[in-house]
Parts: structure tokens; C-alpha cells; sequence
């Protein structure tokens, strides 16, 4: 538990296991980074926004001003969807087509 | 990534008369099987002559998403942790591995639940394995008629097929022929005696692959020039994705969860080797329904082919969509990837 915050550090998501057999720091800030751009672009299509909380969680805020502080990818889904109220399916075409849209850096 | 904690649970599967208790009992005086633990869900007519046997009281918890696969097995639990135990305090001999028997009409992914998602058992425990027994003269019967018959063998890393002399050759080929097109990932065998010491060699080692081994990757090359569509009756199909380029590792991991997530309950499977960007041995990837096995590196490539293959057993969801998703996130997910990274498990 961190003694700052308080909170719990749960096993990492099988989406996060540690990279590499000895990863840095830089490369796993690097992949963290790579992680929040996916997710961005997947979520500002239903008002919301991704970012990191120290390197191992999530704060998921909406445009109206909420946000909630989640581990992993499940808690991340599962609040998007709350607050757009409606599922995000990976396999909608219209979610895919605004992916393609989106110009690679 | 670092080998699975704990000793490897087995799950011994079967739709109902298919002979799973004979067959445990022929396997557990095999030497290749010795010391293992067996939890049963009921003592049935055909006792079991062994000195580590419990009884389960198949009574499962649902969580609060509703779903069966999530569901945690509070009986499965304190049996494997009274086991522990019982072994630390010296009142049973030590064991190499458990093996779980599932009442007939059973599904299996609550089980692989309750080791995948508990903490207290993930250091204690692993999967190793689901082990699926289907009757040679009722199994095709069972197959189109039962939602838990092709789950059991949906959900199976090894087939196994019993009471082969009873049934004709053709039907015989026509079992085979199904189960190969609904569990394209898994092994197929035979449960006779004959053929028993090679499967018992790859059980007594629990989950093979896990221990850097080609044995899923095998069955996976075996299965990965089925690229059309099989379909089993109430929309269930597998099929295989292959992907000539190597697949980002960090999109692949969005991609995979946000599917789980949203279809979960309609991916009975999904398993298969992953080339990614900066590693030169594959990644086995591992799924059932919402549960995804820590993902891990083979040692090496099992063959010359080093494209990532992919088998899917899903009910409704369509080859090309769930095609054309992943190549979507992927492709803009790699683009996001700083150069020089590698983020593969």
C-alpha cells in the first residue's frame, strides 16, 4: 500500500506485466505513454480522457468535470461507459473508423 | 516474464458418462502421475482408490457482473487452501500438482476463475491445464445438443477421446472432424492406455508451455492454416487470424481487454502466438471469456513461420470484424510506439 495515498497496489493487469526481462524506467514510462494515446483515442470519442496517476493507475475524467482514479484497463472500460452510458465496442465501425481517422504522429 | 507460483492445477473435464472417473482412476496409478492431490465434486459410484481425495461442495458465487465465467468457486478455494495446509503441517504428504474432477454438466471457466483472479490463491497455484474427456459414441450427440459438452471442450487444452472401441469408424472420424473445428487450439487424443504415457509426461509437468515448451504452440501451427470459418450450431464458430507483421505488444493488450470486456461472455477462447516488435521467440497468449493467463514468451518459435496466429472460439462474432478491429488498433497503436521500445511481456 502506498503510504501517501493510501491505496492498494494490486497485482498489475496481465496488459501491464512488466516488459522485457529487465525493462527501465524510461522504457516502461515509454510504453505507459504509448498505452494513454491508444486509450485516449479510443475513449474522446465517448467524452472522456485518460491520464496517468503515478505511474501505475489511471484518472479517467469526463468533460463535465468528473474524474475517478482506476488500476487497470477493466476499471478504465467499465468507467467510460458509466459515464457515456452506452458500451464501447471495439468491433463498431463507427469507433473503428474514427481510429483510422486519427493521423499517426 | 518468470514461470507461473505454485503447483499446477489440473481440471479434468467431461460431459456427463463420458469417463472421467475411470480414466482418473487408470491415471492416478500411473507413475508419471504420482503425487498428486484430487478434488472431486461428488463421490460417485466409481470410488477412487487414493489417499488424497476431497470433496467439493460446488457451490459458486457469482459476482456482481452476472457472469458465469467470473463467477468464484468459495468451495474450490478453501478446499485448495485447507490443502496447503495440511501439507505445510505435515498432516498430508507432499503433492507436485492438484487435479480437480468436474461434475458432467459443468463449466469449467469458474474454476479457471477462481485460480486466475484470487491472490491468495495465485501464490499458491496456476492453471495447468484443462483436460476435456468426450464419450466416442454420445460425444457428437452431446456436442450439438448440450451448451456445456462444447463449452467443456471449448474451453480444453487436451482432448480426449474415451470409449473409442465402442464406436464406428465413421462416427469416430465425424467426433474427431467436430472437435477439431471447434477447438482448433487444443491437442487431440486418445484416453485408452496406449496412448496414455505421453499425455501423462506432458500433465506431470502441468501446463507444458508454461514451462517454455512447444506443446499449445504445436497444436497451434496444426491449426493455423484454418483460416475459414467453422460453425457448431447456435451461432459458435472458431476461426484462426494470422497476421504477417509483428503485433504492438501495448495495443494488442488495449485491443484484447476492451474485446473482453464488452464481448467476454461470447469468447469462449481465444489462443495463440504473438510476434511482437523486438523479441525473437513468440508470445503465447491465453484467454476464456473475461480471463486472460499471464502472457508469456516460448523459448523459441516452433517452426519456421513466425507469423502471429491467433484462434478464436467465440458464438456471434463475425472472423472479419474481429479481424478488421484488431488491425485497427494495432496499426494506430504502433504508431504511438516510441522508437526503440519494446514492450512485449
Amino acid at each position: 500500500m502506498c503510504g501517501f495515498c493510501a491505496v492498494f497496489a494490486g497485482s498489475p493487469h496481465w496488459s501491464e506485466l512488466p516488459t522485457g526481462d529487465a525493462p527501465d524506467e524510461l522504457t516502461r514510462q515509454a510504453v505507459r505513454r504509448q498505452r494513454l494515446r491508444l486509450l485516449n483515442a479510443v475513449v474522446q470519442a465517448y467524452g472522456c480522457t485518460v491520464e496517468d496517476w503515478h505511474g501505475g493507475q489511471y484518472i479517467v475524467r469526463s468533460l463535465r468535470g468528473r474524474s475517478e482514479i482506476v488500476s487497470a484497463l477493466p476499471e478504465v472500460w467499465t468507467l467510460v461507459e458509466a459515464i457515456a452510458g452506452q458500451a464501447i465496442d471495439p468491433l463498431s465501425p463507427a469507433l473503428l473508423a474514427a481510429l483510422k481517422a486519427i493521423k499517426a504522429p | 516474464m518468470s514461470a507461473p507460483a505454485g503447483r499446477p492445477l489440473i481440471v479434468l473435464t467431461g460431459f456427463l458418462g463420458s469417463g472421467k472417473t475411470t480414466l482418473l482412476n487408470r491415471w492416478l496409478r500411473d507413475p508419471a502421475l504420482a503425487g498428486t492431490a484430487v478434488l472431486i465434486n461428488e463421490f460417485g459410484e466409481i470410488g477412487l482408490d487414493h489417499q488424497l481425495v476431497e470433496s467439493l461442495d460446488d457451490a459458486p458465487v457469482l459476482l456482481a457482473n452476472g457472469c458465469v465465467c467470473c463467477s468464484i468457486r468459495d468451495d474450490l478455494k478453501t478446499a485448495l487452501l485447507r490443502l496447503e495446509e495440511r501439507r505445510l503441517a505435515g498432516e498430508v504428504p507432499d503433492y507436485a500438482r492438484v487435479m480437480i474432477e468436474t461434475t458432467g454438466a459443468a463449466d469449467p471457466a469458474p474454476i479457471l476463475a477462481t485460480l486466475l483472479c484470487d491472490p491468495e490463491l495465485r501464490h499458491h497455484y496456476h492453471v495447468g491445464g484443462v483436460v476435456t474427456v468426450v464419450d466416442a459414441v454420445n460425444g457428437l450427440r452431446d456436442l450439438s445438443h448440450r451448451a456445456e459438452a462444447r463449452r467443456q471442450a471449448a474451453l480444453a487444452d487436451y482432448l480426449l477421446i474415451s470409449k473409442r472401441d465402442l464406436a464406428a469408424a465413421p462416427a469416430l472420424e465425424a467426433l474427431e472432424g467436430a472437435l477439431r473445428t471447434l477447438n482448433p487450439a487444443a491437442t487431440l487424443g486418445e484416453a485408452q492406455r496406449a496412448h496414455w504415457p505421453a499425455i501423462a509426461a506432458r500433465l506431470a509437468d502441468g501446463d507444458v508451455a508454461r514451462r517454455q515448451r512447444l506443446t499449445p504452440a504445436e497444436s497451434i501451427v496444426a491449426a493455423h492454416d484454418h483460416q475459414h470459418e467453422h460453425h457448431h450450431g447456435e451461432h459458435f464458430a472458431s476461426f484462426t487470424l494470422c497476421f504477417d507483421e509483428a503485433i504492438d505488444w501495448t495495443a494488442f493488450g488495449v485491443w484484447l481487454s476492451l474485446l473482453l470486456h464488452v464481448h467476454g461472455e461470447r469468447v469462449l477462447r481465444v489462443k495463440g502466438l504473438l510476434n511482437v516488435p523486438g523479441s525473437a521467440s513468440p508470445v503465447v497468449v491465453n484467454g476464456v471469456q473475461h480471463l486472460v493467463h499471464p502472457p508469456y514468451h516460448l523459448a523459441r518459435w516452433p517452426d519456421e513461420d513466425q507469423r502471429s496466429r491467433l484462434v478464436f472460439i467465440t458464438e456471434g462474432l463475425a472472423r472479419e470484424s474481429v479481424a478488421a478491429s484488431l488491425a485497427t488498433f494495432t496499426a494506430l497503436g504502433a504508431s504511438f510506439r516510441p522508437p526503440g521500445a519494446d514492450s512485449s511481456p
